[in-house]
């Protein structure tokens, strides 16, 4: 998916896309003048500087054609499914399901961890946690929902 | 004598010694362990950190700074497996030392040639600082502004990877401190009505995002499993007095070499390590042992890191420019307490600093007590494995993010950071530079309007200060000479490293 270009082309087509985004974005915060600058001023320049060293990027990435190293699919959905889950979970059932599950999701990322693994994982962080955040810190964190 | 007067009262109470005793303790731990770096560690500390004051908070995340320092060699030199980036050059010969049954004595030549050079950075700092922040005191906006624009680009040019991309990443990192409530309008700008924007994105999630998370998504699939390590006994561990007396000289060199790497914006231990390596095989007479187990290339390297990490609280301090990504964190932090870096920093608080200065004398000496005692403890953490270690980590960073504030948002906001940073990661964008650009640009933005608002929006006025002007003329020289290198090499990453 990544593959396709070189490393500079793509790092440098992402810079000029996010540096058109600030720049049209600053003109609703008032551009001002030198003297006085709004709130857009500094955004503007910056957002144009982006655009700009994204086009030289993608010059020279143009004359080159080193491949992006392949994406570690694995690691990213488990890494993405755990922080997804606290996130999702930590209102709803409280801090401990919460974490038991990103720890869980996050155990699967590696092919080397057994039921076994996993499980002692969960409880280690759960008290871990627990004995950090809401003993030591005094965090009003709730532990299990309402 | 401010030290004496000032800074051992300060940093000898109990509660104090306590917190710089739990941060070098936890910085030789992460040193320790591969695949966390004192970055993160810090990252993650920082929630912590909000409970207490703010001297006891940088004593802490400090201790946990130059730990890693120490830490880091144990795992190069046992497993040639760098516990933290600036430690990687030392596997170079610290692994075969091993390998012939010298570990003992690496890990002895390399502990003390942190703890020489981590003194002498101190002393250096005690020297300079305050020099250079009197002379900083009069500085106006327009020089700061100069001061901060030099340091950006400094950050951005000689941090790891290749220039345009550094630019490029501290440029994006003054972008994400845009958003957010803009103190001099009361504009929210590009929070697209998202109330929890409105305070910008914070620094906790934006650098355990593209540091942590990032570097977790990486390291499961590049870390391998370990091999056997053989106990190290103390015996092991006294070195014969021809050992010492070949260690002495590349020990000052390091450490000189890091006391000039260590100040420079953006250049942090790991390329003062390099670069001691370096100089050490140039100068050696027998540079054909290089690799094979010298004992010079361990001691220079590992003093030039820990000089590197002490003498980076020199612009961090004095001037309110970051020494290394790291030392941007802590000034982040020290925001966040309510005290503003800069220039003023220390005539207003004298106690911090010298307190500051203190307990970096008192961790030092702790930490040469904790890696030889405790060698033992310190080599059987090394045999947990990465697939247990970063489960660990992931709890850590949902539990601390969220119960900074128990605030969902910050969860997502490191999640979306983290993608975001290992994306980059891929393409060769380095996080270092991105960092402190979130740091300095909104410090930039607002020198920058006081200063023109000063002089009447004229930047030909700006430029009749000679101050001003002379730190701008030097920042375009590197900035066009940056860029007119990285428009003509054909290679865009010569150097390719970790992070801090």
């Amino acid at each position: 998916m990544l593959r396709c270009c070189s490393k500079d082309l793509l790092g440098g087509t992402f810079f000029v896309l996010v540096g058109l985004l600030f720049t049209l974005g600053a003109p609703q915060y008032g551009i001002g003048s030198a003297v006085r600058m709004g709130a857009g001023f500094f955004p503007l320049a910056l957002g144009l500087l982006t655009v700009f060293l994204g086009v030289i990027m993608i010059v020279s990435g143009l004359r080159r054609a080193d491949r992006p190293e392949p994406v570690a699919v694995r690691s990213v959905i488990a890494v993405s499914a755990s922080l997804s889950a606290f996130a999702i979970l930590v209102n709803i059932a409280g801090l401990i399901p919460a974490l038991a599950a990103a720890v869980g999701l996050a155990a699967l990322g590696d092919r080397a961890n057994n039921l076994r693994a996993i499980l002692m994982l969960v409880v280690f962080c759960c008290v871990m946690a627990w004995l950090i955040f809401v003993v030591g810190l005094g965090s009003p964190a709730s532990l299990f929902g309402e | 004598m401010e030290l004496f007067t000032i800074g051992f009262p300060t940093a000898f109470s109990l509660h104090t010694l306590a917190y710089c005793f739990i941060g070098v303790f936890l910085g030789t731990l992460i040193g320790v362990l591969p695949g966390i770096g004192a970055l993160t560690a810090i990252s993650l500390l920082m929630p912590v950190s909000f409970y207490l004051d703010p001297m006891t908070a940088l004593v802490m995340l400090a201790g946990v700074y130059y730990g890693a320092e120490y830490g880091g060699s144990t795992a190069s030199i046992l497993l040639n497996l760098p516990g933290t980036a600036s430690n990687a050059i030392t596997a170079l010969d610290g692994y075969p030392m091993a390998k012939q049954g010298r570990a003992g004595i690496a890990l002895f030549v390399t502990t003390y040639a942190s703890f020489i050079g981590g003194c002498l950075g101190v002393v250096l700092l005690m020297l300079v600082a305050p020099t250079v922040a009197r002379l900083a005191v009069a500085v106006g906006p327009s020089e700061y502004f100069a001061i901060l624009l030099f340091g950006l680009i400094i950050a951005a040019t000689i941090s790891q990877g290749s220039p345009l991309k550094g630019l490029g990443m501290v440029v994006l990192g003054m972008l994400i401190g845009t958003i957010g409530i803009d103190v001099n309008s009361g504009e929210y700008r590009y929070a697209f009505g998202i109330v929890d924007l409105y305070d910008g994105v914070s620094l906790v999630a934006l650098a355990l995002g593209t540091f942590g998370v990032a570097e977790v998504m990486h390291a499961i699939a590049s870390q391998k499993d370990r091999g056997k390590i053989e106990d190290v006994t103390w015996r092991s561990m006294i070195p014969n007095w021809d050992d010492i007396k070949k260690t002495l000289k590349p020990i000052l060199r390091g450490t000189g070499v890091g006391s000039i790497v260590g100040p420079l914006p953006g250049a942090g231990p790991t390329i003062a390590s390099v670069m001691a390596y370096g100089l050490e095989k140039r100068v050696s007479t027998t540079p054909q042992n290089f690799g094979n187990g010298a004992i010079e290339g361990i001691s220079s390297p590992e003093a030039a890191n820990n000089a590197a990490v002490q003498t980076a609280f020199i612009p961090t301090l004095s001037l309110g420019i970051p020494g290394s990504p790291t030392m941007a964190i802590m000034l982040g932090a020290l925001m966040v307490h309510g005290i503003a870096p800069g220039p003023k920093f220390m005539v207003e608080n004298p106690e911090m600093f010298w307190g500051l200065i203190a307990s970096f004398w008192i961790g030092n000496v702790i930490l040469v007590g904790l890696n030889f005692p405790m060698i033992g403890i310190w080599v059987r953490l090394l045999q947990i494995p990465y697939r247990l270690l970063y489960p660990v980590i992931l709890s850590l960073v949902c539990a601390g993010v969220f119960t900074l504030g128990l605030n969902v948002f910050e969860v997502w906001v490191v999640l979306v950071f983290g993608i975001f940073g290992y994306g980059l990661r891929l393409l060769g964008f380095w996080p270092a530079p991105l960092l402190i650009g979130f740091i300095l640009g909104p410090l930039l933005e607002e020198n920058l309007r006081r200063a023109m608002l000063i002089a009447g929006g004229d930047v030909m006025v700006l430029l009749q200060r000679p101050v001003t002007a002379l730190i701008l003329a030097v920042t375009a020289i590197i900035l066009v000479w940056t860029l007119w290198r990285a428009l003509r090499s054909q290679s865009g990453d010569e150097v390719v490293m970790g992070d801090e």
